[in-house]
């Protein structure tokens, strides 16, 4: 399984379209965190130091999960149109290894992805004057891992047996859910009827990634943090994982 | 060596493979031979089970390991060759001592450079030879090549079968499938000639050694008029 | 592989036991804490001198976006929590009649903060805090400004004990139905108003600068300043918006003053200093008379002991001021 993630890994690599990806989601939050730029919410700008980093704290969990999404949506069903799997099963590797092999390749490639996303905040925390900042951002970029990680594996373990359309359907409801989930808890109620009970169900199965990345939020901050959503994350990754183990090919 | 049995295939109702049998000797060159369409790559995945079988029986003698090389071979176009044969080398579990050691010597067997040169700048004979090479690591008993020769130029397709006959030589068995029939006449022991799914005529080698070539004998039995 | 499969099963019942017993069941201990402190604070509150105000005797629910927990004090001083149906969906702390009693109605803590991060994603919680919905900025709210809120709602609830049908009729009076916006009335006729909005302002300086001035002469006379300016913008407000004003002020300006004391007796005089008082500007919508009515409250405090046994809404806060 680690030659298939380090290959999968290493041709992305080489092909480049990390680095692109990750041009654009550098220039989205280095774009929020200039002074010159800064949003304006009823016609004052929001410059405070803290409501910046927050700010920029969620726009990185939620370029996280549109790069996750990105990075994983068409890697397993490429070996497959490309007949790459074909060399691979005839070597008696079981789908499980094949597939995980490459999901975990997605699910670093992520991870990646948003490390270097990380590591301009970090830098926009030293610039302000908060480098004491840097030291509790690698712990927090973990937790904010759980959470892109979750999105990654989900696309990966779909991927293997839907359409690319479907899981990218089914990606940006999970990934919207997630990101967005105090504000649907706003709306199921004001919502009701049919819609508020779809939201609320929504709400019931799929984690909040918000809440995740507002617990790394708040272990750079100092604040309380909840352990709960830790663990829930972590279990839910797990949960995800058995995809690999149910979901498989019945031809190369 | 390895015996197919009654194997059957359909897709959406449709049988592409049809009842078919045959073995494949120890040290012998299998050929199977039709037109497009006729079953040779299904029959082929099958044996591989990279497409599972609807009706018969596939024996592989145990611990028999099988080289595959693909018709239309795909390889990541960022890697080399060597990084290719290394890669799969390496979901074999050889050592890496061994997989450079010995990627160099079949990318010398095959005629390829080992120059870094990465596979999306490999013309169609050159991903040929690295399917071969591929096919041929951790040295296996059995090869099942899906036309091996396709994309090279004169030479090349002399230096292949040249190859080719060395490994049938070395007793490997190999299972052949090529629209070219002055190539598998050179090199095959026996075959059939297949048409949607079924077989049409068996043939040994001494069938078209007497004279009759094996155009000949495979336009009587697709019912063609040769030109 | 068989190992391989157990270790990875092992994995997952580990995980699922870290989710289990990590679960808030019923309130949070976050929450509980809050509340905690909170009610630490009852003979405080008591001292202020509003008669029968106290924490003991009102029920506070949480909501937690399914359930509502429903804590008070018994009889033998001790807590209990209990779990109900929620009475409604709330963002934000009110006040709720069930049980035949008044009780105070809040999110929990982090529903709270949820609803901040949700509005902060809408670009809403500045307009938030214009109108005075909170008092806070999302980066100052912590437990302590929930405890305060607690206290907030608390003195609401007390209001509507102690003057069950005073708030209903003052609306009545002037007109205004439950489908009228408080909101509306202000912005369309205060806030529109150059004019009104000036001398609001006015007053706001002067009201200020007489709670910052030295000795008490000093601050009367701004005071009369004040209640002039007032009366000079009566004459030009319309039944409405002045009944509105002087609900606000009086209604929640009083409570946004206990809010307060709670938030300093918990945070100290720095942090309070901070939060309640550097905002104190002219701002469209409801929020500033939540201010003044708390600034009228501290100056009232400077000035006399026991103002707050007077204090109805018959008499007001200016009445009082006035007096003074």
């Amino acid at each position: 399984m680690n030659t298939i993630m380090s290959n999968a890994l290493k041709e992305r690599i080489r092909r480049k379209e990390l680095y692109i990806v990750v041009v654009i989601g550098v220039l989205l939050t280095l774009f929020c965190g200039s002074d010159s730029t800064s949003i304006s919410i009823n016609g004052e700008p929001l410059v405070s130091f803290r409501n910046m980093f927050m700010v920029m704290h969620i726009l990185i969990n939620v370029i996280g999960c549109i790069l996750a999404v990105i990075l994983s949506l068409r890697t397993i069903p490429n070996e497959y149109e490309r007949h790459n799997s074909h060399l691979v099963w005839v070597r008696g590797i079981s789908q499980v290894k094949y597939h995980g092999g490459l999901a975990a390749a997605n699910v670093l490639a992520t991870a990646i992805s948003v490390g270097i996303l990380y590591v301009v905040l970090a830098g926009y925390a030293v610039v302000k004057g908060h480098a004491s900042y840097v030291l509790k951002m690698f712990p927090a970029y973990l937790i904010v891992v759980i959470s892109v990680s979750m999105v990654s594996l989900f696309v990966s373990v779909l991927s293997i047996c839907l359409p690319s359309m479907a899981v990218g359907a089914m990606a940006v409801l999970f990934a919207g859910t997630g990101v967005l989930h105090g504000l649907l808890e706003l709306f199921k109620s004001t919502v009701g009827g049919v819609g508020g009970a779809c939201i609320s169900f929504l709400l019931q199965i799929i984690l909040d990634l918000n809440g995740l990345q507002k617990q790394a939020y708040n272990l750079i901050m100092g604040e309380h943090i909840d352990a709960h959503l830790l663990w829930t994350g972590l279990l839910a990754l797990w949960v995800i994982s058995i995809g690999l183990f149910v979901f498989k090919k019945k031809e190369a | 060596m390895v015996t197919i049995s009654n194997l059957s295939k359909s897709y959406k109702g449709k049988k592409v493979v049809d009842d078919l049998s045959f073995t494949m000797k120890e040290g012998q060159l299998f050929a199977l031979l039709g037109s497009n369409g006729a079953g040779k790559s299904t029959t082929i995945k099958m044996i591989l089970n990279l497409v599972k079988k609807d009706e018969g029986e596939i024996t592989i003698p145990e611990n028999t390991a099988i080289g595959y090389s693909p018709e239309t071979p795909y390889f990541p176009p960022f890697l080399t060759g060597m990084e290719v044969l290394s890669y799969y080398g390496a979901l074999q579990n050889i050592s890496k001592k061994e997989r450079t050691e010995t990627g160099k010597a079949l990318l010398e067997l095959v005629g390829l450079e080992n120059d870094g040169t990465k596979i999306k700048f490999y013309s169609k004979g050159m991903l040929q030879r690295l399917a071969l090479a591929q096919a041929l690591l951790g040295d296996p008993d059995a090869l099942i090549l899906d036309e091996p020769c396709a994309g090279l130029d004169a030479m090349g397709r002399i230096e292949m079968l040249e190859l080719i006959g060395n490994l049938k030589k070395m007793g490997k068995t190999i299972l052949m499938n090529s629209h070219i029939l002055n190539d598998m006449e050179k090199v095959c022991d026996e075959g059939l000639i297949m048409q949607n799914g079924k077989v049409l005529r068996r043939f040994q080698k001494e069938d078209f050694d007497n004279g009759t070539g094996l155009e000949e004998i495979f336009i009587k039995a697709v019912g063609g008029n040769r030109k | 592989m068989k190992i391989w499969k157990v270790m990875y099963a092992a994995v997952g019942i580990f995980l699922a036991g870290g989710s289990i017993a990590t679960a808030n069941y019923g309130l949070s201990e976050v929450d509980r804490n809050i509340y905690q402190n909170a009610l630490a604070l009852d003979e405080t509150m008591q001292e202020l001198g509003f008669d029968g105000f106290t924490l003991k005797t009102t029920k506070v629910r949480f909501y937690d976006g399914n359930n509502d927990y429903v804590v008070q004090v018994d009889a033998e001083g001790r807590i209990t929590i209990k779990k109900e149906k929620p009475q409604m969906d709330v963002f934000a702390g009110t006040t709720v009649e069930a049980d035949g009693q008044w009780q105070a109605l809040l999110p929990t803590y982090e529903q709270f903060s949820s609803l901040f991060d949700a509005l902060e994603a809408l670009g809403s919680y500045e307009q938030g805090m214009q109108e005075g919905s909170f008092a806070f900025s999302k980066s100052d709210y912590g437990e302590s400004s929930h405890a305060a809120t607690i206290w907030h709602e608390a003195f609401h609830a007390w209001q509507s004990e102690k003057w069950p049908e005073d708030a209903e009729a003052l609306m009545e009076k002037a007109g205004i139905g439950n489908e009228d916006s408080r909101e509306d009335i202000i912005v369309k006729e205060v806030d529109s108003d150059k004019e009104l909005a000036e001398l609001f302002n006015e007053e706001m300086q002067l009201l200020m600068k007489a709670y910052q001035a030295e000795g008490p002469e000093e601050k009367r006379a701004l005071i009369a300043n004040v209640l002039e300016i007032a009366e000079k913008r009566k004459e030009k407000l319309s039944q409405a918006a002045e009944t509105m004003e002087y609900f606000l002020e009086n209604y929640e300006g009083s409570a946004r003053y206990v809010e307060s004391v709670a938030y300093r007796e918990l945070e100290g005089e720095s942090a309070w200093k901070t939060v309640y008082l550097s905002e104190f500007r002219y701002e469209n919508g409801s929020g500033k008379y939540y201010d003044m009515g708390m600034l009228k409250c501290m100056l009232l405090d400077q000035l006399s002991d026991g103002w707050q046994k007077e204090f109805s809404p018959e008499t007001g806060l200016n009445e009082l001021l006035s007096r003074m």
